[in-house]
C-alpha cells in the first residue's frame, strides 16, 4: 500500500486526461482532476505537520478548548452566538503556510500539529459554513466538538458527509458534567453515517482553562482533557501522523475510484454490442465489395489471361517458347496501342491488368469506382453512427471519420493484385516456362528440323537435290506441329490465369473479410474506451480490496 | 368571541363555499401529480419547494374548516433542546417519554382534554396523521413506525379549547422529522419555539419558526435552561435577538429556569415572561380560540394563495421547458425529410408518355402502337419463357421486378434507411445534451432494440408504390401543356420527325417487299418503328429537359412529405411517446384547470374574508407586521 500510491494517482491523472469521445468518463474527468489534484497536493504533504480542525456547531465549545488546550486566551469566547467568524490557526513556530485572511498565533508546543479553530456551522450567518469548509478541504484530523444539547446536528453533519473516509474523526465531548449519556448514541449515530471514528474525549474544557491560567495540577472535574492533550501531545506520532495521512488520501482515492467504478458500470455490455454492430457492418460491407470486386475485376478473364501471357513471354524459352514470344508481342500491340493513344480507355480492369504485370502498362494510381459501393458505404456509415452514439459516446467529428471505405478498399484490392494475385500469376509463368517443359515441348520440331536437315544434306552428298515440293510439304508439317504446341501453351497459360485468378479472389475475399476497413475512427475510439475501463477496473480493484 | 361564534361562522355560506373550492383545488392537485408520475424526476422538479403548501393545504385549511374550534400548541425546536420536557410540563403529566440523546422524539404526541382527545382520534383535528392512544410512551421513539403516526394523549389538566403538540426536531440528522415537523408547524396555531443557548442563533431553528410567523402563528419563544428571567440576563437577550432573526414582535418572551434535578415528570414549573408578564401557561390557557385560529387561518390562506400562483407559475415555466425540448426533438424530422431524393419510378415516366403519345399524330400513333405491340408482345414471351426455364433450372420464383426497378427500389431504401438512422442519432444527441429524468425517458426509448424495429417500419410506411396524386397529375399535365404551347416551333419540328419517322419504315419497305417478295419485310417493320418510336421518346425528353424540373417539383414535395409522415409515425412518435405523456401533465390547457380551481378559492376567499378580517384582532401582540 505504501508504495502503490504514486502508482494509482499516475493511473488516475491518465484518467482524468481523457478527452475522448465516450460520454460518461469525458464528463467525469473534471471531477477526476480535482480530486487527482488534491491527491496530488496530499501526497507531497505525507511528511508535513498535521492539519488539525475543531469542527462543530455554535456555542458548543470549539474557541474554548483551543484556549484550553493552548493555555491562552486566543479565541474569543462568549455566550452571544456566534462568536468565532474566521478560522484561528495556532501552530509550532516555524512551521506554516500563509493562509490568506485566517488568524495565525505561533507558539504552540505541540510540534507537528496545527490547531485550527473554526467558525460555526449552523448559525444564520451562512458565510461561517464557508470559512468551515475551507478549513476542512485543507485539515488532515477533526476533533468533532459535541456537547450533551448540541452532537447530532444535521447542518455539521452535512458538511462531513461530502468527506466520509477522507478525513480522520475524533469526538470531543465537551462541557462534560456528571456522568457521560451520549457517548453511544453519538457513536453509533456517526457510525451510521459511515463516518470513521479514531477516538473520544469527554472534555471540560473550560475548568481545564481556568485550572491552566490558574496553575495547578489536572483536576477530576476537567474529565478526560488530560488524556486527549496527552493524544495530542504522544500519541500523535510521526508515524500515526502519516498514517492518517495516508489513511485520508486513501479514502479520497477510494471514492474517485468508486465514482469511476460506476461510471464504467454499463459500458461493458454497452461496448460489447457496438463491437459486434461494427463487425455486422464491416462484414456486410466485406460481403458486397467482394461481390462487386469479383463482378468487376476478377471476371475478365482476358485480363489474366493477358497477365500470365505476358509474363510467361518474358521467362519463355527454346524453339517454341520464342515463337510464343513473337506471338505475344504482335497480339498485344492492340491493347499497348490503346493505352499509347489519347482516347484509349483506361477502366478498372485494365488498372489491375496493370497492377498484375507490375504496373508496365499504366502509370496510374487505382482507385475503384463504385457507386453501388458507395451507397452501401453511406448506409452503412450511418448505422454505425447511431450505433456510435446508442453505445453512450459522442458523435465523432466530421474531420474524423474522413477516412474513406472506398479508398482503403482500393489499397487493399491494389495489395493484393501487387501481391497474392502478381505471385500466383507469376508462379502460372513459370509453370508453363518451365526448361523441362520447353525441352519436351521443343523435342518434335527440333527432331523434324534435324531430320529435315538430315534429309537435305545426306541426298545433297548423293548429289540430289530436294524438290520444292519438299520444302514446302517439311513446312507445312512444321508449322502445323508448331502451331499445335504453340495452342497447347497457350491452353496452358488459360489454365494457369484461371488458377491465378481463382488463387488471387481467395486471397481478396480472406484478407477484406479480416481487414474490417470500415470504421477505424470509431473503433480506434472504442479501443481507447476499452482500454480506459480496463484502467479503471484495475484501478478499482485495487483500491477497494 | 368565543367557542359557538366560531361554530356559527363555519356554517356560513361563504366558509362553505370556500372550503368546497379548496377541495376541489386539493383533488385537482392529487390529479396533476397522478399525471405526472410518470416521470418522477420531472415531478420532483415541478414540486420542488411545494412542501410548504402542500402541508398548509391539507394539515390547516381543510382541518381547520371542519375541524372543532381548539388551539393546538405546537412545541418546537432543535433537536435535544427540551421539547418533550416542556411538552410534559406544560401538559401536567408525564405523558411523553424524554430523553437525553437527541433526536429521540420522532412522531407526534398530542395532549388534549378527554373530548378533544376523541376528536383527534377520530381524526378531525389532524386528518392526514394516523392518530392512535398512546399506550406506551415509549411508541413515540420508535422509528419502525409509519411516519404519519400521531399518538394522542388525554390530558386532564387541559380545557377544551387547547392541544398540545409534542414534535420532532428540526434540525437533527434524522431529516425524516423535519418533514413531520413542517407538517405540525401547518397544523398548529400557537408555535412553542423550545430554544437553548447553542441554538437560538441555528439558521435551521430561525428559518423554521421565521416561516411560521409568515403563516400568522402565534410564536412564544422560550429559552430553556436559562439562569435568570431578569430583562438584562443572558437569556433575555438572547431572546430579543431571535425574536430579530425570525421577525417576531419583540415582547412574550418566556424562559424556564435552569433545574438540573427536575429532568422529567409533570411537576409544575414555572415559565415567566421575561418582561414580568404571565406564566407561558397561564398565557396559553388565555388564548381566546376565535381570532387566534381565525388570524392563523387568515394568514395561511394567504401564503397558501401566494404559493400556489408561485408554483404555478414554476410548473408553467417547467412546462414550457419541457415541451420545448420535446418540441424540438419532434422538429428534427422535417428537416431530415428535406434530405430525401427520390427518383421517379415508372409511373411518373408513364404519365409523361401517355402525353407525348397523346401529342403523336393519329397515323404516327397507330403506326408505333402497332410496332411497340408487336415487340411487347415478343418481349413478354421471351420473358415468360425464359422465366419458366429459370424457374425450372433453380427452382427459384421470378421476383415480379425488372432489375431496373428493383435497383430503384433499393435506391430509396437505403436513402430512406440512411434519412432515419442520422435522425436517430440527432434525436439521440438532443436527448443527452440534455441531461434529466425527461431526456431519459427519450434515451431509452432510442436504444438499439427499439431504433432498429422502428428503421424498418419507416422504411415499411415510407415506400410504397408511387400512387401519382390527383394534384401533381394535374400539375404535370399543366406543366407538358404550357410547353406544348409555348414552343410551337420545337412541336412542328418534331411533329414532322415524327412523321417521317412513323412512315419511313413504311416507304423503304413498299420497293423491299417487291424486291424480296415479301422476305423480311415484317421484321424490318417492327425494328425499324420501334427504334423510331426510341429515337422520339428521347428527343421528346430531351427537348422537355427544361421544364422536367418543375415538373418534378412537386412530387419530390409530396415524397418528402410521405418520408416526414413516416418518421413521425414510426419513429419519432413512439421515441417521445413517454415523454411527452410524462410532460402532457404540464401542458397549458392542463394547468390552466388548476389555475381555475385557484382562482375560483381566491374568489370564495374574497368573499368571505370581510368577516375573516373582523376577526383578525388578537390581543396583547400587533400583528399587522
Amino acid at each position: 500500500m505504501t508504495d502503490s500510491l504514486p502508482a494509482l494517482l499516475k493511473e488516475i491523472e491518465t484518467l482524468a486526461g481523457y478527452n475522448g469521445p465516450w460520454r460518461k468518463l469525458r464528463e467525469e474527468a473534471p471531477r477526476v482532476r480535482e480530486r487527482a489534484a488534491e491527491l496530488r497536493a496530499r501526497e507531497q504533504r505525507l511528511d508535513d505537520v498535521l492539519m488539525v480542525a475543531l469542527i462543530g456547531g455554535s456555542g458548543v465549545g470549539k474557541s474554548t478548548l483551543l484556549n484550553a488546550l493552548a493555555g491562552d486566551a486566543l479565541a474569543k469566547t462568549s455566550e452571544m452566538r456566534p462568536c468565532t467568524s474566521s478560522p484561528t490557526v495556532y501552530h509550532p513556530p516555524g512551521v506554516l503556510r500563509a493562509f490568506p485572511g485566517w488568524e495565525t498565533v505561533s507558539g504552540s508546543a505541540l510540534e507537528h500539529l496545527v490547531l485550527i479553530d473554526t467558525p460555526d456551522t449552523d448559525t444564520i450567518v451562512l458565510e461561517h459554513r464557508e470559512r468551515v469548509r475551507e478549513v476542512l478541504a485543507e485539515c488532515d484530523l477533526l476533533l468533532l466538538c459535541g456537547s450533551e444539547e448540541k452532537y447530532l446536528d444535521e447542518a455539521t453533519i452535512a458538511l462531513l458527509r461530502p468527506l466520509r473516509r477522507e478525513r480522520a474523526i475524533v469526538c470531543i465531548e465537551t462541557k462534560a458534567e456528571g456522568a457521560g449519556r451520549i457517548r453511544e448514541h453519538w457513536e453509533a449515530r456517526l457510525r451510521e453515517q459511515d463516518l470513521r471514528i479514531e477516538g473520544y474525549f469527554r472534555v471540560n474544557a473550560l475548568r481545564a482553562f481556568e485550572r491552566k491560567l490558574r496553575g495547578g495540577a489536572p483536576a477530576a472535574d476537567e474529565a478526560e482533557f488530560p488524556a486527549l492533550e496527552s493524544f495530542l501531545r504522544d500519541a500523535l506520532t510521526r508515524e500515526r501522523i502519516v498514517r492518517i495521512k495516508r489513511s485520508n488520501a486513501f479514502g479520497l482515492l477510494a471514492k474517485t475510484a468508486v465514482s469511476l467504478r460506476d461510471c464504467a458500470a454499463a459500458a461493458g455490455p454497452e461496448f460489447e454490442a457496438l463491437e459486434e454492430r461494427l463487425d455486422a457492418l464491416d462484414d456486410g460491407l466485406a460481403l458486397a465489395a467482394s461481390d462487386e470486386v469479383e463482378r468487376r475485376l476478377f471476371t475478365e478473364p482476358h485480363l489474366w489471361r493477358y497477365a500470365v501471357a505476358h509474363e510467361t513471354a518474358v521467362r519463355a524459352r527454346g524453339l517454341v517458347g520464342g515463337l510464343y514470344r513473337v506471338l505475344s508481342a504482335v497480339s498485344s500491340l492492340p491493347v499497348h496501342m490503346r493505352s499509347m493513344l489519347p482516347w484509349g480507355r483506361r477502366s478498372a480492369g485494365r488498372q489491375a491488368a496493370a497492377a498484375l504485370t507490375g504496373g508496365g502498362l499504366i502509370g496510374e494510381a487505382f482507385a475503384m469506382d463504385s457507386p453501388a459501393l458507395e451507397q452501401e458505404w453511406e448506409e452503412a456509415r450511418a448505422a454505425a453512427a447511431l450505433a456510435f452514439q446508442q453505445a453512450g459516446f459522442d458523435p465523432l467529428p466530421p474531420g474524423a471519420e474522413s477516412v474513406d471505405f472506398l479508398d482503403a478498399l482500393s489499397q487493399g484490392i491494389l495489395q493484393v493484385l501487387g501481391g497474392e494475385a502478381r505471385e500466383a500469376v507469376q508462379r502460372a509463368a513459370r509453370r508453363v516456362s518451365d526448361w523441362r517443359l520447353a525441352l519436351v515441348m521443343d523435342a518434335l520440331p527440333a527432331g523434324l528440323i534435324l531430320y529435315c536437315t538430315y534429309l537435305i544434306v545426306s541426298t545433297f552428298i548423293q548429289g540430289e537435290i530436294h524438290d520444292t515440293g519438299f520444302f514446302v510439304h517439311a513446312g507445312m508439317v512444321f508449322a502445323l506441329l508448331a502451331g499445335f504446341l504453340i495452342a497447347l501453351l497457350s491452353g496452358a497459360v488459360r489454365f494457369g490465369a484461371r488458377h491465378a485468378r481463382r488463387r488471387a479472389l481467395e486471397a481478396f475475399q480472406l484478407r477484406i473479410a479480416t481487414a474490417r476497413l470500415g470504421f477505424p475512427a470509431e473503433r480506434a475510439a472504442l479501443a481507447e474506451a476499452r482500454r480506459e475501463v480496463a484502467r479503471i477496473q484495475s484501478l478499482a480493484s485495487s483500491v477497494l480490496q | 368571541m368565543n367557542v359557538i361564534d366560531v361554530e356559527t361562522s363555519r356554517e356560513d355560506d361563504a366558509a362553505s363555499v370556500f372550503r368546497n373550492r379548496l377541495e376541489a383545488f386539493e383533488r385537482a392537485i392529487a390529479a396533476f401529480r397522478e399525471r405526472l408520475s410518470g416521470c418522477p424526476g420531472l415531478a420532483a422538479r415541478v414540486f420542488e419547494g411545494a412542501g410548504d403548501w402542500e402541508d398548509l393545504l391539507r394539515d390547516k385549511l381543510l382541518p381547520e374548516l371542519a375541524g372543532p374550534p381548539c388551539i393546538v400548541a405546537a412545541i418546537a425546536g432543535g433537536t435535544n433542546t427540551g421539547k418533550t420536557t416542556i411538552f410534559n410540563v406544560l401538559a401536567g403529566g408525564d405523558f411523553s417519554p424524554v430523553r437525553h440523546t437527541a433526536a429521540a422524539t420522532c412522531h407526534p404526541v398530542l395532549a388534549a382534554s378527554p373530548a378533544r382527545a376523541q376528536d383527534a382520534l377520530s381524526g378531525r383535528l389532524l386528518p392526514r396523521f394516523a392518530a392512535r392512544p398512546m399506550e406506551d410512551p415509549a411508541q413515540a421513539l420508535d422509528r419502525g413506525l409509519p411516519a404519519d403516526t400521531l399518538f394522542v394523549v388525554e390530558a386532564p389538566g387541559l380545557h377544551d379549547g387547547l392541544a398540545l403538540l409534542d414534535t420532532p426536531d428540526v434540525d437533527s440528522i434524522d431529516t425524516g422529522n423535519w418533514e413531520n415537523a413542517d407538517r405540525m408547524r401547518a397544523a398548529g396555531d400557537v408555535v412553542i419555539a423550545v430554544l437553548t443557548a447553542e441554538k437560538y442563533k441555528d439558521a435551521r431553528v430561525v428559518a423554521f419558526f421565521r416561516k411560521a410567523r409568515e403563516a400568522g402563528r402565534l410564536v412564544f419563544p422560550l429559552m430553556n435552561k436559562a439562569d435568570s428571567a431578569e430583562a438584562d440576563s443572558t437569556a433575555a437577550r438572547q431572546l430579543a435577538d431571535f425574536a430579530a432573526d425570525a421577525a417576531l414582535p419583540p415582547d412574550e418572551r418566556f424562559v424556564l429556569l435552569h433545574d438540573r434535578h427536575t429532568v422529567s415528570g409533570g411537576a409544575a414549573r414555572p415559565m415567566p415572561e421575561v418582561n414580568g408578564g404571565a406564566d407561558l401557561r397561564a398565557r396559553l390557557d388565555s388564548l381566546d380560540p376565535g381570532p387566534v385560529k381565525a388570524r392563523a387561518l387568515d394568514a395561511s390562506v394567504r401564503l397558501f394563495l401566494e404559493e400556489t400562483a408561485a408554483f404555478l407559475a414554476h410548473a408553467g415555466e417547467t412546462g414550457r421547458d419541457a415541451v420545448h425540448f420535446l418540441d424540438e426533438i419532434a422538429g428534427l424530422s422535417a428537416a431530415a425529410a428535406k434530405k430525401y431524393r427520390p427518383a421517379p419510378g415508372k409511373e411518373v415516366s408513364g404519365l409523361f408518355h401517355a402525353f407525348m403519345q397523346e401529342k403523336r399524330g393519329r397515323v404516327t400513333r397507330a403506326l408505333g402502337g402497332a410496332a411497340r405491340g408487336a415487340v411487347d408482345a415478343a418481349g413478354w414471351a421471351g420473358r415468360k419463357t425464359w422465366g419458366a426455364l429459370r424457374r425450372a433450372g433453380t427452382l427459384e420464383s421470378g421476383e415480379g421486378e425488372t432489375r431496373a426497378e428493383r435497383r430503384l427500389r433499393e435506391m430509396h431504401e437505403r436513402q430512406v434507411t440512411q434519412i432515419a438512422r442520422e435522425l436517430a442519432g440527432e434525436m439521440l444527441q438532443a436527448a443527452n445534451d440534455r441531461d434529466d429524468d425527461l431526456s431519459a425517458l427519450v434515451r431509452d426509448r432510442l436504444k438499439t432494440k427499439h431504433t432498429d424495429a422502428a428503421v424498418a417500419r419507416v422504411v415499411a410506411a415510407a415506400l410504397v408504390p408511387d400512387d401519382l396524386s390527383e394534384d401533381f397529375k394535374r400539375h404535370a399535365r399543366a406543366q407538358l401543356d404550357a410547353w406544348w404551347t409555348e414552343h410551337p416551333g420545337t412541336r412542328k419540328a418534331l411533329r414532322a420527325l415524327d412523321g417521317m419517322l412513323a412512315s419511313a419504315p413504311l416507304l423503304i419497305a413498299a420497293p423491299m417487299a417487291m424486291a424480296t417478295q415479301g422476305l423480311g419485310v415484317p421484321e424490318f417493320l417492327g425494328v425499324s418503328g420501334t427504334l423510331g418510336q426510341q429515337f422520339m421518346k428521347f428527343l421528346f425528353e430531351y427537348k422537355f429537359g427544361d421544364r422536367w424540373r418543375n415538373l418534378m417539383a412537386p412530387w419530390v414535395q409530396e415524397q418528402q412529405e410521405r418520408l416526414a409522415g413516416a418518421l413521425d409515425a414510426c419513429l419519432v412518435a413512439p421515441a417521445l411517446e413517454e415523454a411527452l405523456r410524462a410532460a402532457s401533465g404540464l401542458r397549458p390547457e392542463a394547468l390552466a384547470e388548476l389555475e381555475a380551481a385557484r382562482s375560483a378559492c381566491l374568489s370564495a376567499w374574497r368573499r368571505a374574508i370581510p368577516e375573516a378580517e373582523v376577526e383578525v384582532k388578537v390581543e396583547g401582540a400587533d400583528y399587522d407586521g
